[in-house]
């Protein structure tokens, strides 16, 4: 054999050793993409099955994106020939023939005559070599791979389905009695959605990502329970915030002259406040004469309370009634302003300090929200400026609304002797940087006292000549007149009437 | 290319020849018998270690006798002078009554010595041995004399019985080629020694190989060629035997010189010649490791406390050492 076949048939030998590995490397890979991603896929799907945490999508993507990774990896790798011919040595038992033959071709130089008698050696082996035994594809160890792959793949399927009976409680729970009044909130927080005004579409906003939460059951249901009471508290703030808004909107700019009867009649009536406007919040939230959609979301969101209080209950104190609250549900939020104190009859006592009395019935009890803890303490500073001696009694269900009305009231009778009323406008920035909506109300009471209070109502001479012979017919005195035209003008002379 | 591929031929038939007539006078052994073999072929002394009785002497004898040699032995004892090993200068009567002084060489004027025990000999002999050995000299006076070609010295020593002995020093020791261990036969080969022996006239090997044949063999072994790769793997093994190498270990405090490197390359190509290869493997330099490194590794305090021997040492070596870096 002459050295330039030996040298050619050695570098066969080669190419068809690096042909056989990197066939063996894609199959290799390939085999292990496919392996590992099986099992992935089937646990990726366990888990959506289970806890719905993981996209159904993923299960799919696994097994494409390992099988590109082990072909680009299987194109990007570069052969050795040194480690190759080395294996090769290794498994023909070549005692590194094959690597010293590499050596010789590349070093530069006549080999000697022992080393042209090595080569053509070598030459003569390598015909015999079959590359394809040095890098195998290993379809024994591929097909194990594949066992272990299948049934690992079997046992994250099966999975799921043995631990179903574990979430199937909850899993019932969340779609049976659940998803009723999370479908009504996500409607009432999609119309809220619809308007335009800033608050209710944050308010929106927090109805559907607790809905969003509650479906995904990335929020438990203690969290959803105190959440569902921060959002009612704001709906029902943005009920009264609306509730000031229509009657300080609904003022007709010119009222209409009322008869001294129908004057006498609305002061009447104004001096009875558990009548007439006493139930807002109260009516508001049963869908009455309040704001529709926000009236709606708070009972979605009172029907999702109660189904959350009723999931957090023990197991035991749910074969009753759903509608039994049990030691651990929380007690059900008082609405803003509402006093338990004791249950009796207000009665009028026929002027202003009736005013006074009712607040020491709704004062009876501790406060159960801020806001009427913040009623007790407007009441007891009204006690403390010397008119609590009014008929005692209490007023049940009094709301946070009547409060405020009987509150500004009050402060007005505290404060009338004050030297100088200040503008409305120089209290209006004072208050600009309080977000207290009830220091805002009595604070709004206690200005229009002075003499901005036409500016503010914009009544003409005309009404007001009315109103002071209303007064004047009434016998109202002097010193309670000021309450009594501030009824009139805040309501007008025909409401007041009706209110009679 | 034919000639030489008749050379190659030739010396390995050479080569088998001496394995088979060497086997008929030596039970067993193979590997110790394979490790003097090539000794023998690349000129190379050895030190030989075993037990009393094992056959030490008789592989020597036996060598002498296959390769034709010039055998001479010397028994090391502590009063053994250098004088008595080199020669020495002596006054001759000539015939017409002249005197004059003439060299007498000593046993060391020979192609084998065989340095029984030679560790017995005070140092000051094992010095005088020391140039023989490296320079293939000896200097009496201010005369120089060259010794015959081959020149191999095969020593022995007991590893029992230290006392009284003057163990060789590291600079002696890194003279030899190979320190070869020759361990207890086994039943099976003492049996077979038992038959062979207890005859009235034991078998005497044959001389098989002629002395340019040997050269012819040596010259081969010398142009084997070996792949980057293999060296570097050799020279990473005695790396790892320093301190400063990757694998250092605790338990050697000198490791083996560049001599070290030489031998593990020239007897990694005489045992793949040996074997019938042109080429030196990684398997060759493994094979080499034991003989060639044993005797060259000085090892601590702590390992000698803790009884850990070279070959244990060269054996983690070759363990952690990859072929391929």
């Amino acid at each position: 054999m002459t050295e330039a076949a030996a040298k050619r048939r050695f570098f066969n030998f080669l190419k068809s050793l690096k042909r056989s590995w990197r066939l063996a490397l894609l199959f290799r890979l390939c085999c292990r993409a496919v392996c590992a991603a099986v099992p992935v896929s089937a646990a990726l799907y366990g888990l959506h099955q289970l806890f719905q945490v993981v996209p159904l999508w993923s299960t799919a993507v696994v097994l494409p994106a390992s099988l590109a990774a082990a072909l680009v990896s299987a194109l990007i790798l570069n052969f050795s020939p040194t480690k190759g011919l080395h294996r090769a040595d290794a498994v023909f038992q070549q005692h590194s023939a094959l690597l010293t033959a590499y050596r010789l071709y590349k070093s530069p130089g006549e080999p000697k005559p022992v080393e042209k008698l090595f080569l053509a050696r070598v030459a003569q082996r390598c015909a015999a070599l079959d590359a394809r035994r040095v890098f195998p594809l290993k379809t024994g160890l591929s097909l194990k791979l594949a066992a272990a792959a299948g049934a690992l793949s079997i046992l994250f399927l099966l999975l799921p389905m043995a631990a179903a009976p574990l979430f199937s409680s909850q899993q019932a729970e969340l779609t049976g009695e659940l998803q009723a009044p999370l479908e009504e909130l996500e409607q009432r927080a999609a119309e809220l959605a619809d308007t335009e005004n800033l608050s209710d579409r944050e308010l929106a906003a927090r109805m559907e990502g607790l809905v969003r939460r509650l479906v995904e059951r990335s929020i438990t249901k203690r969290n959803a329970q105190a959440e569902v009471q921060l959002l009612k508290r704001d709906i029902q703030r943005r009920i009264e915030g609306l509730e000031r808004d229509v009657v300080e909107d609904a003022l007709p700019p010119e009222q209409e002259q009322l008869s001294p009867e129908d004057t006498e009649l609305a002061l009447r009536r104004s001096l009875r406040p558990e009548q007439g406007r006493q139930q807002p919040v109260e009516g508001i939230s049963g869908g009455g004469n309040g704001s529709q959609p926000h009236s709606q979301a708070l009972s979605a969101l009172d029907e999702l309370a109660d189904e959350l209080s009723d999931q957090m209950a023990p197991r035991g104190s749910q074969n009753g009634s759903k509608d039994n609250k049990t030691a651990e549900d929380p007690a059900p939020p008082a609405p803003a302003g509402e006093s338990p104190g004791t249950a009796g009859t207000a009665e009028s006592t026929g002027n202003a300090e009736s005013a006074g009395a009712s607040r020491d019935g709704g004062a009876g009890g501790p406060p159960q929200n801020p806001e009427s803890s913040e009623a007790g303490e407007n009441a007891e500073a009204a006690d403390s400026g010397g008119r609590s001696t009014g008929t005692t009694g209490s007023l049940a269900g009094e709301t946070a609304e009547a409060d405020r009305f009987q509150d500004s009231f009050e402060y007005v009778f505290e404060e009338r002797e004050l030297p100088a009323p200040q503008s409305l406008d120089s209290q209006d920035e004072e208050q600009s940087g309080s977000l207290e909506p009830d220091t805002r109300i009595v604070t709004r009471s206690e200005a229009e006292v002075g003499s901005v209070r036409l500016e503010r109502f914009d009544v003409s001479p005309e009404f007001e000549q009315s109103v002071e012979g209303v007064m004047d017919r009434y016998r109202i005195p002097i010193d309670e007149r000021e309450i009594a035209s501030e009824y009139l003008y805040s309501v007008g002379i025909s409401e007041a009437e009706q209110n009679q | 290319m034919e000639s030489t591929e008749l050379v190659v031929e030739q010396s390995l038939q050479n080569v088998q020849a001496i394995r088979d007539e060497i086997g008929k006078v030596i039970v067993g052994q193979s590997q110790v018998l394979d490790e003097l073999m090539v000794c023998v072929l690349l000129g190379k002394h050895a030190l030989l270690e075993g037990v009393p009785g094992v056959g030490k002497t008789t592989m020597i004898k036996t060598l002498a006798d296959l390769f034709s040699l010039d055998f001479t032995r010397i028994q090391c004892t502590p009063d053994l002078m250098p004088a008595d090993i080199i020669g020495t200068n002596i006054l001759v009567s000539q015939l017409d009554s002249h005197k004059e002084i003439q060299f007498r060489k000593g046993p060391l004027f020979t192609n084998l010595l065989l340095a029984d025990e030679v560790n017995r000999a005070t140092p000051k002999t094992q010095s005088a041995l020391l140039e023989a050995m490296q320079e293939h000299q000896v200097t009496v006076g201010v005369q120089t004399y060259p010794l015959p070609e081959p020149f191999l010295v095969l020593a022995t020593q007991n590893p029992i019985e230290m006392e009284g002995t003057y163990p060789l020093p590291e600079a002696q020791l890194d003279r030899f080629f190979f320190k070869i261990r020759i361990s207890p036969p086994g039943e099976a080969e003492l049996l077979e020694i038992l038959e062979r022996t207890t005859v009235p006239a034991p078998y005497r090997a044959a001389a098989v190989a002629s002395l340019q044949s040997v050269q012819a063999i040596r010259r081969l072994i010398y142009q084997i060629p070996a792949a980057d790769e293999v060296k570097e793997y050799a020279v990473r093994i005695i790396s790892a035997t320093h301190q400063t190498g990757e694998h250092a270990s605790p338990y050697i405090r000198y490791g083996a010189s560049p001599r070290g490197a030489q031998t593990l390359l020239l007897a990694g190509k005489a045992f793949a010649f040996a074997e019938g290869r042109l080429n030196l493997g990684f398997e060759d330099i493994r094979r080499a490791a034991l003989p060639a490194l044993r005797h060259r590794l000085i090892l601590t305090f702590r390992a000698e406390a803790e009884g850990v021997s070279p070959e244990a040492l060269i054996t983690e070596i070759l363990e952690t050492v990859p072929e391929l870096k």
